[in-house]
């Protein structure tokens, strides 16, 4: 009982400090991306000022090959290229937790964590669609699409 | 006097005094607004609400909302916003299942619905890559697809349509871009392709906008750049002054900065954040002087309102609503801003929206407010209203509109990684033919039926009007926002108007007494007194007036109702003045009801006064946009509602005889009607004259007309026992005032009367599900029944009569827990009808009687 009351206080103090950090959050922005840190994070520059983007609704491996391959495929697709954001929600450290898309004239308007998926090189995370702003169930249709394909993650038996 | 006279005369004095010279109670809301609607009542959130009303039928709202599992939410209200339905099952359009419903959206919907009737529906598409407009020809029941702009990188769309052109605006890769196209009527064949794609200049890194079109067809854009950033920011705006013509967009002006920029955090909304939320609306009335519209167009036609939100800092949470004011398109702005939100905190005022009534030039807007949260992280919906009269629009004290309280919990609450955009970028607001229609995310579930409770947002609404008004007994006052002052000048008076056409004028007579019994609360004035004994009334094309005999020679029988002159018989089915406007029964004898096109609805309340051989009237006003005359808004600055010409009366001013000249003379005479803008029908060789007394009331006893006998008072028990029935706590002190003064118990049965008609009227609305059917071809039409403002959520209750063509169509129909009550029929003959319902309620309730205005449906033949 009192180990339950001490994990309430824990939690409320939690919900507190979560309240007083740093936020950083909006509804879409467009800029340039100058740094992909990872498959799922990237820093969108857009002119007066820049953000740290961590890519919604998709969980990448951090590392071994998956985890190289798929950075790799999301630095071609926007390193140094414009792209915009639409922006989901932010984690307790301020990041911004956003689809994101590329505006390429070659590769057009793709969404970057879609395509990811979609490749097999990472999972969509745990819970419906929508709950990641994907109303059409759009996650779940690619990772069915790599899973059938055996793309990346999905190439052997057990994903990495 | 005897010994006993005088202590009668001093205890009575004694009474009054302590009853008047308490402190007043606080400002009613200046606005209000009515029962809230839940318009979505679905499972998960609805949020970032767009509303629209259409500009031909006061009746038809169209709203579309983001939908969390796909599609569009989207409801459709054919009675003014009482009842909402669907244009699918699903509650959704766009939703990716049925084309005819449009392209899978995304989410951004925005709405506009010109003249001709189309209604335009514009939204990122679901790949967001995409801006598509869909168009409705049936005010939201069928679409299709008028325009798709992209594939590129897009993001806040926004339609509007007036003036004979569309226009969409976006942010497309970072900066503003435009299309528009000509309309000349309704469809897509009456609507041209769309212009070239116009980039604006200036704008890169600008979003978060909007675009109105100027009555003069310039179109102007605002955005917030940068739109990155916690602040400061400035709005761009740029004009495109030849509308649809060759010429590109102007170079960008900034109309402001702001310390909100387009992501800055606020308690409220700490994870979506906020941007200043520009938003457009011009001034668009242009009515010409006629005998509709006699004050002609609004003193500011083509003024263009810029609303956003601002804050004292950079970063900090006490966030405000702020307007300026364009008179040339947008080239020069009004410097300083004028604060909206009139709290006292430093809490947050965040996402605001500003609508333009067309037909008054009237501006409200509507806003997040967290005045009332300890922790500033909880919001309700808040509105405000203000006239075009004056230099700069002066806005009436805040009201909260929304019953309950939300929190920024309600899109999915925080699960990490999970999007969470809490109330979203942007509310909706409606405003044209008298109502102002927010709509916003809520989910504190106060109408008790949001499926998720109060865990996700629904789409909520609600009707927005100006105050209750009171024009009773030896006039106590009670102006449109709410203040008690009485009024005891002797002649004709305007006591209310608008710039849409509406005005009420009330004729005042002076009353010999021998005593008074205290002085005004308000002013500390104790004067004569007088009482009102006419009033006329200015309906969409036509004049009523409500007279004694013109003759002069009084007559118990009751007062004489004339239309443009004519003398009327008013029967059980009323009178229709067209357009909405008609005159109607109340219970009260001789009472009646004049509903007006804009909505506003005057109740008339006459007492027969023996003695005197005298008639006098309560009058109330009720749901009205109108905001000037003796009833109109009192400014925070001032004492008295502004002069005709927008002026202010200013502070009160210190000494009492101040106060009377200020009132009796300056502001008396402003008000009065003339022989030319009187109402009234006159006995020849009489004129608005003839009533006028300049020098009443007196400015202190003894209260003497010349040949004639003043009356006696009565005492505080026979007043205390007459006004017992009255309930509402100041108009019992009125009548209590009234009954001694006069010595007329009489005016406890007026002031009775009055307070059923006030907290019980109802209104029946009646609609069909489609027009026009064909011969034998089942036709259902749906009355609604709703109390006023008074009685807020309690639904009426009892049964509805349908009438067609005058004769009852079957039996009653009793009402349904929501108010209302179906009649289906497939026997309608060939030819027009008029479809009519009266509400009959309850043996016993407090709702009263009420009938629709005629619902016109069209039975084909067989062709």
């Amino acid at each position: 009982m009192r180990n339950k009351r001490i994990m309430q206080c824990v939690v409320a103090c939690l919900v507190m400090l979560t309240g007083l950090l740093p936020v950083f959050a909006g509804d879409s922005l467009y800029g340039k991306v100058t740094e992909v840190r990872s498959a799922d994070v990237v820093v969108l520059d857009y002119g007066a000022g820049s953000y740290v983007i961590r890519v919604m609704g998709i969980v990448v491996p951090a590392e071994g090959p998956i985890a190289n391959e798929s950075k790799q495929f999301v630095s071609k697709l926007v390193q140094g290229k414009n792209a915009r954001m639409r922006l989901g929600s932010r984690t307790e450290n301020g990041e911004m937790v956003a689809r994101l898309y590329t505006d390429d004239p070659v590769n057009g308007i793709k969404d970057v964590g879609l395509e990811l998926v979609r490749s097999g090189l990472a999972r969509r995370s745990q819970g419906e669609d929508y709950q990641f702003d994907y109303k059409y169930n759009e996650l779940s249709t690619a990772e069915r699409e790599a899973r059938e394909s055996k793309r990346g993650l999905w190439a052997t038996a057990q994903p990495q | 006097m005897n010994c006993k006279s005088y202590l009668f005369v001093f205890v009575q004095a004694a009474v009054f005094a302590t009853m008047f010279l308490l402190p007043g109670s606080a400002l009613n809301a200046q606005v209000s607004g009515l029962a809230e609607r839940n318009m979505s009542k679905m499972a998960n959130y609805q949020n970032e609400c767009a509303i629209i009303k259409n500009p031909t039928n006061k009746l038809q709202l169209f709203s579309l909302c983001n939908n969390s599992t796909g599609g569009l939410f989207a409801a459709r209200s054919a009675d003014g916003g009482a009842t909402w339905v669907y244009p699918d099952p699903s509650k959704t359009i766009a939703n990716g299942i049925k084309p005819a419903l449009g392209p899978a959206a995304c989410c951004d919907p925005t709405l506009a619905w010109d003249t001709f009737g189309n209604l335009y529906i514009t939204y990122i598409d679901s790949g967001v890559s995409n801006i598509i407009t869909l168009l409705s020809i049936d005010g939201g029941q069928t679409f299709a697809t008028l325009a798709t702009f992209g594939p590129a990188s897009v993001d806040q769309p926004t339609v509007t349509a007036d003036s004979g052109e569309v226009w969409v605006v976006w942010n497309q890769s970072g900066s503003m871009v435009a299309r528009g196209a000509a309309v000349t009527g309704l469809g897509t064949a009456n609507i041209g392709a769309f212009g070239p794609l116009q980039n604006i200049p200036g704008t890169a890194g600008c979003s978060f906008g909007d675009i109105a079109i100027a009555p003069n067809g310039a179109v102007v854009q605002v955005c917030e750049s940068p739109s990155g950033g916690v602040g400061p920011a400035s709005l761009i705006v740029n004009t495109k002054a030849d509308g649809l013509g060759p010429n590109p967009f102007a170079a960008a002006v900034t109309a402001t900065a702001t310390n909100v920029g387009g992501f800055a955090p606020i308690p409220a909304q700490s994870r979506r954040t906020i941007d200043s939320e520009a938003g457009l609306a011009y001034d668009r009335n242009n009515n010409p002087v006629s005998p509709a519209t006699p004050l002609g167009p609004s003193p500011h036609f083509g003024r263009l309102y810029l609303v956003y939100t601002d804050a004292p800092a950079v970063g900090s949470a006490d966030t405000n609503i702020m307007v300026r004011f364009s008179d040339n398109d947008g080239a020069t702005w009004s410097n300083p801003p004028i604060r909206v939100n009139d709290d006292a905190t430093t809490r947050s005022q965040f996402l605001p929206r500003i609508a333009s009534n067309r037909l008054s030039g009237n501006i409200a807007v509507c806003w997040h407010d967290a005045r009332n949260s300890a922790g500033n992280n909880t919001m309700q919906e808040f509105c405000t209203v203000a006239t075009p009269t004056g230099a700069s629009p002066i806005f009436m004290a805040n009201a909260q509109i929304s019953g309950g309280t939300s929190d920024g919990n309600g899109s999915n609450p925080p699960a990490a990684g999970q999007a969470d955009i809490q109330f979203g970028d942007y509310s909706g607001l409606a405003y044209h033919q008298g109502l102002a229609h927010p709509a916003w995310a809520d989910d504190s579930n106060s109408t008790g039926d949001n499926p998720d409770g109060t865990s996700r947002y629904d789409a909520y609404t609600n009707e927005v009007t100006g105050g209750p008004a009171a024009h009773e007994g030896d006039p106590h006052l009670t102006t449109v926002n709410g203040v008690h002052y009485d009024f005891q000048g002797a002649g004709e008076f305007t006591v209310l108007r608008d710039y849409d056409g509406l005005e009420i004028q009330t004729r005042q007579s002076p009353i010999a007494t021998t005593f008074n019994p205290g002085a005004d609360p308000h002013d500390g004035l104790a004067t004569c007194v007088s009482l009102n004994t006419a009033v006329a009334a200015h309906v969409g094309k036509h004049r009523v007036t409500y007279e004694p005999n013109l003759s002069g020679v009084p007559d118990p029988s009751g007062l004489q109702l004339r239309v443009d002159g004519t003398l009327k018989t008013l029967g059980p089915s009323g009178i229709d003045l067209g357009d909405g406007g008609r005159i109607v029964q109340t219970s009260a004898p001789g009472g009646l009801e004049v509903d007006f096109p804009d909505e506003t609805s005057l109740f008339v309340t006459p007492g027969w006064w023996p003695s005197q051989s005298k008639w006098y009237l309560n009058v109330d006003v009720s749901h009205t946009p109108a905001l000037e005359g003796v009833l109109g808004v009192i400014p925070q600055s001032s004492w008295l509602p502004d002069l005709p010409d927008g002026t202010s009366m200013g502070p009160m001013p210190g000494a009492l005889h101040d106060r009377y000249t200020d009132l009796y003379q300056k502001f008396a005479d402003a008000w009065r009607v003339t022989n030319k803008t009187s109402l009234f029908d006159y006995k020849r060789g009489t004129s608005t004259k003839t009533f006028t007394m300049r020098n009443w009331p007196l400015e202190h006893p003894p209260c003497v007309i010349p040949r004639t006998k003043p009356v006696r008072p009565a005492s505080q028990l026979v007043a205390e026992r007459a006004c017992r029935p009255i309930t509402d706590e100041k108009t019992h002190a009125n009548c209590l005032f009234d009954v001694v003064a006069t010595g007329n118990p009489g005016f406890a049965k007026t002031y009775l009367f009055s307070q059923q008609i006030h907290t019980g009227s109802t209104t029946t609305t009646v609609t069909d599900d489609k027009n026009p059917t064909h011969v034998e071809e089942p036709v259902t039409f749906t009355a609604t029944v709703r109390g006023t403002e008074v009685t807020g959520n309690e639904v009426p209750a009892g049964t509805v009569q349908f009438i067609v063509d005058g004769d009852r169509a079957g039996e009653p129909v009793r009402l349904d827990e929501k108010g209302q009550a179906m009649w289906k029929t497939s026997s309608l003959k060939p030819g027009k009808h008029e479809v009519a319902a009266h509400y009959i309620p309850n043996p016993g309730s407090a709702f009263q009687p009420s009938t629709s205005a005629d619902e016109e449906h069209t039975v084909r033949g067989e062709d």
